[in-house]
């Protein structure tokens, strides 16, 4: 008995307990489970019934195929009477069978395939929001991991089954999961929910544009453009140069294992590469360089109100170059670093200014001194001249 | 002119003893004055920036003037004036104003923040944060909330 089964059939058991069967029957206990489960649940809270989901006699009831499950879930969920008061959408099934899933199940009975209760739940479902749901941004990566970190399970549709691992270790993954940045992607956010499916080749720049919708429109005007619009898979966008699932953090060091996968025989690339990533880490040196001054300055009292407003306008200009750089044209990267230099520049001969006047006004406390030590030997003298 | 000598000696010392004493009282004196004075001569303090006179504006015009070391976005309306903090929500780029949206932009990633703060479009998670706007003897004054 698979794992759907045994989930369906505990299901039914549970439509017992709310038609009040015997205390001493054996289903009972697995019932009090269930009912357990469904008590605090979205269904619950929205008044449904057991019997709104288990309409046979549970004693003769047998366990669905997912099929069944899913155009069960789609009776009310479906229902834009139903749904409406909710605000929840209805084409959830019409969506699910356009997905890998929905299509291995209506096309071909594949029962292994995730259904509405394999990822929602069953008797304990809850609202996306809630923290403790299964489809919940931050757990809704595990939930996909039970089947497709499942290496026996995904050899069988030859997929890969590290996609999880390798997702977690992405900076995707540290935003959502670390920092609880839950506008940062998950799973469903580039391949979808009720209709998912891997995006193709070409589509891949569309699902990565929806956020960094910048750095696709600097894209698409650079000649990798072009040879990802010319097809056959060799460029595959946003994917080629960064990845998929593992998405790291881009910082210049990209360049040096992303360019040369392309190319490594090209050397007029190469010093094209070359020459984006000086200007890069040029512009970033020089404001890690001027933001240890400023705050050196600032922890040493100095007025550096004007300097931290320079450096805004650094970082400004360092991130600009940033994404700039996805067009790949110098003509447009040297005057962004140009001015990110001269920012620096005027950033460091200001704190020099600073730290100049500094220096003057500590001098001045010598005159102090003096003034001081003088007035103790005036007063000495005095002292001298009436005890004569 | 021998006798006169000493004297002098301990007039000049007394002198000198005397003009020490008032440097040294003056020196605890000015502390106070200035903490007397300070709103008058100083102005209302530092958080608080002047953007221009009113007549240096005309409708959807803007300003980044800075309210101490924070770059501030000033921008008249049809409805008066308004101050947003020109700090981009998302990643900390100096925002600028799209003069064909109306609306305020950040250069880095393509942010986009209606008239009222909010992130209306890209990246950017969080509304800007609003400053203050005081017309003063038609000049445009932007203070920290």
């Amino acid at each position: 008995m698979n794992a759907a089964r045994r989930i369906m059939l505990a299901g039914a058991l549970c439509w017992s307990a709310a038609t009040a069967f015997a205390a001493d029957t054996p289903w009972t206990d697995k019932c009090t489970e269930q009912t357990r489960l469904f008590t605090g649940s979205a269904h619950q809270a929205a008044g449904l019934k057991c019997e709104d989901c288990h309409t046979a006699d549970p004693k003769t009831q047998t366990a669905k195929d997912k099929q069944t499950i899913a155009e069960s879930c789609a009776k009310c969920h479906a229902d834009v009477r139903k749904m409406n008061p909710y605000g929840l959408p209805t084409d959830q099934l019409e969506s699910y069978k356009t997905s890998k899933h929905g299509e291995a199940l209506f096309s071909k009975g594949d029962q292994r395939v995730a259904v509405c209760t394999d990822c929602h739940g069953t008797h304990d479902i809850l609202k996306v929001r809630s923290p403790e749901a299964r489809t919940h941004p931050s757990n809704i990566t595990d939930t996909c991991g039970r089947c497709h970190s499942n290496e026996k399970l995904m050899s069988q549709y030859k997929l890969p089954s590290d996609v999880v691992a390798k997702y977690k270790t992405s900076y995707h993954a540290h935003l959502v999961l670390k920092k609880g940045d839950f506008s940062a992607p998950t799973c469903v956010t580039c391949h979808g929910n009720h209709g998912a499916m891997p995006p193709g080749t070409k589509e891949v720049g569309q699902v990565c544009g929806k956020c960094h919708v910048r750095q696709r429109e600097l894209f698409e005007k650079s000649p990798h453009a072009e040879a990802a619009a010319a097809g056959a898979g060799l460029f595959s966008e946003c994917v080629s140069c960064h990845g998929n699932h593992a998405i790291q953090k881009a910082s210049p060091e990209l360049f040096q294992t992303s360019c040369i996968q392309c190319h490594a025989k090209d050397p007029k690339q190469l010093a094209v590469r070359t020459a984006t990533v000086g200007l890069i880490r040029a512009a970033m040196y020089g404001y890690s360089q001027a933001t240890t001054q400023v705050q050196a300055a600032t922890i040493r009292g100095l007025p550096t109100d004007d300097d931290q407003l320079l450096l805004q306008e650094v970082k400004t200009q360092v991130t600009q170059l940033e994404a700039l750089q996805h067009t790949l044209a110098m003509e447009q990267l040297k005057p962004i670093a140009a001015h990110a230099d001269d920012l620096v520049r005027q950033t460091q001969a200001d704190i020099a200014g600073l730290e100049k006047l500094e220096w003057w006004k500590r001098r001045g406390l010598i005159p102090v001194w003096a003034f001081l030590l003088s007035m103790a030997a005036l007063f000495w003298a005095k002292r001298k001249q009436l005890e004569s | 002119m021998n006798a006169q000598q000493p004297v002098s000696r301990q007039k000049f010392l007394d002198v000198l003893i005397g003009v020490g004493l008032a440097a040294w009282a003056a020196a605890f004196v000015a502390p106070v004055l200035t903490y007397v004075w300070p709103s008058q001569r100083r102005g209302p303090g530092t958080q608080t920036a002047s953007a221009g006179k009113v007549n240096e504006f005309v409708e959807w015009q803007t300003k980044v003037v800075a309210v101490g070391s924070h770059p501030v976005i000033v921008v008249r309306t049809p409805q008066g004036f308004r101050a947003y903090s020109a700090i981009c929500t998302h990643l900390g780029c100096i925002v600028g104003w799209d003069v064909v949206r109306h609306q305020i932009a950040c250069p880095c990633h393509a942010g986009y923040f209606d008239i009222n703060g909010r992130p209306v479009a890209g990246p950017p998670p969080r509304p800007l944060a609003e400053y203050g706007i005081a017309v003063v003897k038609g000049e445009v004054l932007v203070k920290s909330t």
